[in-house]
């Protein structure tokens, strides 16, 4: 399983617009090995980041097209730090 | 031709057949309140539970608990043996909670090289509730162990552990089987 | 009686509102069964659940385990790479006998009961444990009945597939014994 990132550019969404993208399980989650573990949103900016675990890239760029998100760009994460514990992917 | 698998049914694995561990009596009694918490968190809300005198006029005639909850009272870790929360992080910064935790009447490795551990399954079978005040016993034994040939042409072998439990009148009150799948 | 693919074709929410998971006086009024009456297919009330973060933690404290993946999403989501804390195994596991006894209460008997761990569950799913009569026997004046169980998810998920044996009285016929002792095969 793989950690990954996405950050996307969707001007003009509002909250309830945000919301109603994850308000149900199989909205951020799927599939049973793809898990969308958070999203932030800057609704201001229309900026919003997203963070995955999935087995392979695709199925996060698979649930970004359902989402219908415009994608800036799409990371792998490597390191986290949560909470004051560090995790390595 | 394809390679046949290599065998891992040693006669070392063989041998672990019908392997007993030590019998092991549990701390205390099954008791109310070891009831009531597990019980609730079970989501059971059988009057046969904690209403006496329904209890009484029932074909059990006095309260019983919950038919497997005897199988977790194995965790409970006596006074006097130390913190095994404290011990398994002094261990371990990233332990996983459960890693010191002594277990009771634990049975030998199997002596086998395949190290990958995947759940194949668990039976119960039952034969009388547990009542408040019974004296728990239990032991462990090596029920079977069989191999197989997964789709990769590679062995794997299912073990079987099963557990009987007894209360102090020796009524064996129910058996639990766990399948491992080492791979 | 709302069959198993009539709540997998209903939202989480929806499925919610038809359990029959039995209360207090549920179990007190709870009429005996008999194998006489049973059919093959038929299915068994649905027990429904929706475990929070608390409930898990509930059940880690009531039996002592302390596994972290059930309570800690630190740990959960970034050292098991779990999509979040999980549903433990061990409750599974004892709702079986909790769903046999009640349908077989008051004078039958939760003979045995065979499954397999499969998905992952987590706090977020509607659960639904769900049980079919498949065959039917008597052997040594008892009602044998064979039911396929399981636990599916909201999505139609399958987590704990298995096989139960429970024991009815035969209408007219001799009491289920106790302590139970198995028929004779």
């Amino acid at each position: 399983m793989v950690r990954f990132m996405a950050i996307h550019n969707v001007p003009g969404i509002t909250e309830e617009q945000f919301k109603q993208k994850l308000d149900g399980v199989s909205k951020w989650r799927p599939d049973r090995r793809t898990t969308i573990l958070k999203v932030y949103a800057d609704l201001d900016r229309g900026k919003i980041i997203s963070e995955c675990e999935a087995a392979e890239q695709q199925h996060f760029e698979d649930w970004i097209g359902m989402v219908g998100w415009n994608v800036e760009s799409i990371h792998s994460v490597d390191v986290v730090c949560q909470v004051g514990n560090f995790w390595t992917f | 031709m394809s390679q046949q698998a290599e065998s891992k049914m040693t006669p070392e694995v063989q041998a672990m057949v019908g392997v007993e561990g030590e019998i092991v009596e549990m701390l205390g009694v099954v008791d109310e309140e070891y009831l009531r918490r597990f019980a609730q968190a079970l989501m059971d809300p059988d009057p046969m539970y904690w209403d006496e005198e329904w209890a009484k006029k029932s074909k059990y005639g006095q309260i019983t608990v919950p038919p497997i909850m005897v199988s977790y009272m194995s965790s409970r870790v006596p006074l006097g043996q130390g913190d095994p929360v404290t011990q398994a992080f002094k261990e371990n910064p990233f332990s996983d909670g459960i890693g010191s935790v002594k277990k009771f009447g634990e049975l030998p490795r199997v002596p086998t090289d395949l190290v990958r551990v995947v759940n194949g399954g668990n039976e119960l079978e039952l034969f009388e509730f547990p009542s408040i005040g019974d004296k728990i016993r239990f032991q462990h034994r090596y029920a079977d162990i069989r191999e197989r040939v997964g789709r990769e042409g590679n062995s794997f072998l299912l073990i079987t552990r099963e557990t009987k439990f007894y209360n102090q009148d020796d009524h064996l009150l129910c058996i639990t089987r766990a399948t491992t799948i080492r791979r | 009686m709302v069959t198993l693919d009539d709540l997998l074709n209903m939202s989480p929410e929806d499925i919610l509102t038809y359990n029959e998971r039995p209360d207090d006086a549920g179990i007190r009024n709870k009429t005996q069964l008999y194998f006489d009456d049973i059919e093959i297919g038929q299915e068994l009330p649905k027990y429904i659940y929706r475990q929070t973060p608390t409930h898990l933690f509930r059940w880690s404290a009531s039996i002592e385990n302390f596994h972290r993946i059930h309570y800690d999403l630190d740990f959960a989501l970034n050292h098991d790479k779990n999509p979040t804390i999980l549903v433990h195994g061990s409750w599974k596991q004892s709702v079986v006998p909790q769903f046999l006894k009640d349908w077989t209460a008051p004078g039958g008997w939760p003979w045995k009961a065979r499954f397999e761990h499969r998905a992952m569950l987590t706090p977020n799913d509607v659960l639904i444990m769900w049980g079919t009569v498949v065959d039917k026997s008597e052997k040594d004046g008892m009602g044998i009945i064979e039911r396929e169980i399981g636990m599916k998810t909201h999505d139609g998920i399958e987590s704990m597939p298995g096989t139960a044996t429970v024991v009815l009285p035969i209408r007219d016929g001799k009491e289920i014994p106790y302590p139970f002792v198995p028929p004779k095969d």
